[in-house]
């Protein structure tokens, strides 16, 4: 994309600075599979919230069609009956692009709570898809994941923050 | 409205922008639409097909594994450092106690053996056949999902090492699971702690059999009958594999129970679903039996006259549909009171005709 002044090659992070929202929620959704020694075994789901903040963030970068082959990466990777992570992702990139173009003050509390009622109906939402294609499972543990993926926000737009400022800001 | 744009004073293109803008707008709604509209389809597929995309699932769990093994190896180090630096703390102690158990578990052992050789001088008798175990391969386990919904670990043995799905998958501690995707060089087990897993046990103290009933958390549910008597299983039972349902072998160590407070008494698996390590997997204990077809089926007037129809456990396969509705009005007294005690948790053997 820019290149700077001194030098006509591109350096490796403005090759792949493109890239940077998509690759960071494929190694999300492979963290997610790490063995981790965790007392109620759920992590945050991080490759939500990636999705929701790139989708905020840089939305030309993670448009709908890319959040759908991360979620079926990531339903198969995880094992979930295809479908539910690949409806799941774009839905959320979907519902990011059509708040913003209907509000116009930000603040990070409203940012916050706008994405916490998003995770939690795309976790009702999952709960009903596993149902739906018959693998029920109990409201509990992931009521539980949806709790700990909503405090987990502001690690994660940190994060993301981060990776503009270091990539797609040159 | 607010202030107009900057350049305001080039009309033409201003509108020819916005008309751009809008078209874009447009187009991308409806690509959103139809990125939403084929995930719908995908789910709906997986509803009615749910084997759908087993090759892709198994491409992508050859794709995947090696990755996972590499960040595999600096947790798994982590926390055999942490087990270590406890044990090097308490060792005189630990040596202690496992010097009393030692000769405590010696005795037992000669007295097992000694039983073990009359078992085997009674089954010689009764000419009992007792099915073996086989080991198809063993492996490492690379990564466990962190998925509320679904609980689930790789490990890396494949189709080219004998793994088919549904095979029994057993770590050193206890049972880990079972085999549900399978790649060429990985494959998918389903953890006992899914809450799809069920798994026939049975108290090793008592002989009581059961279901146990993953619920998605850490801990599971021991679902038994409610006529041996709920006050009498205590914490610390253990549970292994009563062999029902000819999937997992008998007598493997499974769970040991944490909790009897609650209506299904609560238990932890033994092999910790996070740290399995080193897992074997072996093949079906009793593969289902392969069904002769049933011979064509008699008139009907004399099946209800005649034919005691089969036993209400009997797959519905193997049952013509002809004979299957009597089944219902006749009601015949079930065959034997052996088919009526394994009828729940048999799912895959077929008991014997009458």
């Amino acid at each position: 994309m820019t290149s700077s002044p001194l030098s006509s090659q591109p350096t490796l992070g403005e090759r792949i600075a493109p890239a940077i929202p998509a690759l960071s929620v494929l190694l999300a959704i492979l963290l997610l599979m790490a063995p981790m020694p965790l007392a109620w075994g759920v992590i945050p789901q991080i490759p939500l919230l990636l999705c929701l903040v790139w989708a905020s963030l840089a939305p030309r970068l993670l448009p709908a069609y890319a959040a759908l082959l991360l979620g079926i990466i990531a339903d198969l990777v995880t094992g979930v009956p295809l479908g539910i992570n690949a409806f799941l992702l774009p839905a959320a990139v979907v519902a990011v692009r059509m708040a913003e173009s209907r509000t116009e003050a930000r603040h990070l509390a409203t940012d916050w709570a706008f994405a916490a009622s998003i995770v939690a109906v795309a976790n009702l939402l999952g709960w009903q898809m596993l149902a739906f294609t018959g693998q029920p499972a109990p409201l509990g543990p992931i009521m539980a994941q949806a709790a700990l993926t909503i405090l987990a926000w502001p690690l994660v737009v940190r994060l993301a923050v981060r990776l503009r400022r270091r990539f797609l800001e040159v | 409205m607010s202030r107009p744009p900057a350049s305001r004073g080039r009309e033409p293109r201003r509108t020819s922008f916005a008309r751009r803008d809008s078209n874009l707008a447009l187009l991308g709604a409806v690509l959103s639409g139809v990125v939403l509209a084929v995930a719908l389809f995908l789910l709906l597929f997986s509803r009615i097909n749910p084997d759908q995309g087993e090759r892709l699932r198994g491409a992508m769990l050859d794709a995947v594994s090696p990755l996972l093994a590499v960040t595999h190896a600096p947790l798994e180090a982590i926390r055999r450092l942490g087990s270590a630096i406890g044990d090097h703390w308490q060792v005189v102690e630990k040596n202690r106690a496992l010097e009393a158990n030692l000769k405590l578990a010696t005795q037992r052992a000669n007295k097992a053996e000694a039983l073990a050789v009359e078992v085997r001088r009674l089954e010689d008798l009764l000419k009992l056949r007792r099915p073996e175990r086989r080991l198809v391969a063993s492996a490492v386990v690379s990564a466990s999902a962190g998925n509320a919904g679904v609980r689930s670990a790789i490990i890396n043995a494949g189709l080219s090492d004998g793994v088919k799905p549904r095979m029994p998958v057993i770590a050193a501690q206890g049972l880990a699971g079972r085999v549900t995707d399978v790649g060429q060089h990985a494959s998918r087990i389903m953890l006992l702690t899914d809450a799809n897993s069920r798994v026939p046990v049975k108290v090793l103290r008592t002989g009581w059999t059961g279901m146990l009933v993953g619920t998605g958390s850490t801990t599971l549910e021991f679902a038994f009958d409610i006529a041996s008597g709920i006050d009498r299983i205590r914490v610390g039972d253990r549970l292994v594999t009563s062999g029902d349902g000819g999937l997992f072998p008998p007598n493997v160590p499974v769970a040991v129970v944490t909790d009897v407070g609650h209506e299904p008494p609560r238990a932890r698996p033994l092999a910790n679903p996070t740290g399995l390590g080193v897992v074997m997997v072996e093949a079906p204990w009793l593969p289902p039996p392969a069904f002769v077809p049933a011979p064509p089926a008699p008139s009907e007037a004399d099946v209800s006259a005649v034919s005691p129809a089969p036993s209400a456990a009997a797959p519905p396969a193997t049952a013509p549909s002809s004979i299957a509705a009597p089944t219902t009005t006749a009601a015949p007294p079930t065959p034997s009171p052996a088919a009526r005690t394994a009828a729940p948790a048999t799912t895959r053997t077929a008991p014997p005709r009458t």
